[in-house]
């Protein structure tokens, strides 16, 4: 249980790194020396909102899959206990409050980054909170190939939109 | 060898996953449309989504006898095949070497998977 729950949360912290090596959020370097200062002002000094702003969508990301999935296969375990229209009223209630928080988050998101970026952010959020209620509820654990599967499922998506996001450069001259 | 216990709910959840993806994504094109408006509808949009997943889903793990584990990684798969393949259409520039080793990576994992 322990690995399982373990791997999804490293799963969910490789989002910061790959966010900082296609150059989305930046943690270390001189705003100053990223952005193109304004005649008369200095740099608009926008690399801490952007961190923020895309902290914020992963963390809604990861709320709204951790409703849906608790919803969905919640009411798998208790199928034969309630009847199936309270279980689908259940699950619909999910699927809107997953909506209601999705949307912003998809939003605020595609200012900084593409929709590929953006789609990663789902799988990998989906997975982790899957992995993790799984172990946790249904005693549901990954053997060695599957966690060796999903990450090269998760590399491969990360390396296929690894494109480096444009910044405004500060010119030489 | 791959196993195939996947493959009875293969379209189903492609019809799912392509839904999710238009409910995730198709209000990007309408940004100047107030956010509470786009929520609602996406909302609305869901429904037909959450109920036709949840119905395959019942389907796939009671009738079919397929792991939710496999059902759940093949959705995210479908997800990221079909932004994927529309990605391809509206690639202006070629493509760096490791973006294109990605989806060879990502099919060796699926098969991986599915092995």
């Amino acid at each position: 249980m322990i690995l399982t729950i373990g791997f999804s949360i490293v799963l969910f912290l490789s989002l910061w790194a790959y966010f900082m090596f296609v150059g989305v959020m930046n943690f270390a370097q001189n705003p100053d020396n990223l952005e193109t200062p304004l005649p008369g002002r200095p740099a608009r000094r926008t690399i801490g909102r952007i961190n923020s702003d895309v902290e914020k969508s992963i963390w809604a990301i990861l709320s709204s899959h951790a409703v849906f999935v608790f919803t969905l296969y919640g009411t798998l375990e208790y199928s034969t206990l309630l009847p199936s229209f309270i279980l689908t009223l259940i699950v619909l209630l999910g699927g809107v409050v997953m909506m209601f928080m999705v949307t912003p988050a998809n939003r605020r998101a595609h200012a900084y980054m593409n929709i590929g970026q953006i789609t990663i952010i789902h799988m990998v959020s989906s997975l982790s909170i899957f992995l993790t209620i799984g172990a946790i509820f249904n005693e549901k654990y990954l053997n060695y190939q599957e966690m060796g599967a999903v990450s090269l499922i998760i590399v491969g998506a990360m390396m296929t939109y690894s494109r480096l996001v444009h910044r405004y450069k500060k010119s030489k001259k | 060898m791959i196993n195939i216990e996947i493959f009875p709910v293969l379209l189903p959840l492609f019809i799912a996953s392509l839904v999710f993806a238009f409910v995730c994504f198709g209000h990007l094109a309408f940004k100047n449309v107030s956010i509470k408006k786009i929520c609602v509808v996406m909302a609305v949009l869901s429904v037909p989504f959450t109920l036709f997943f949840t119905k395959m889903l019942n389907i796939a793990v009671f009738e079919f006898d397929i792991s939710i584990l496999t059902v759940h990684v093949s959705f995210l798969i479908l997800f990221f095949a079909i932004i994927f393949i529309r990605g391809l259409f509206k690639v202006k520039k070629l493509p760096s070497l490791v973006q294109m080793i990605g989806p060879m990576i990502t099919c060796a994992g699926v098969y991986f998977f599915l092995a």
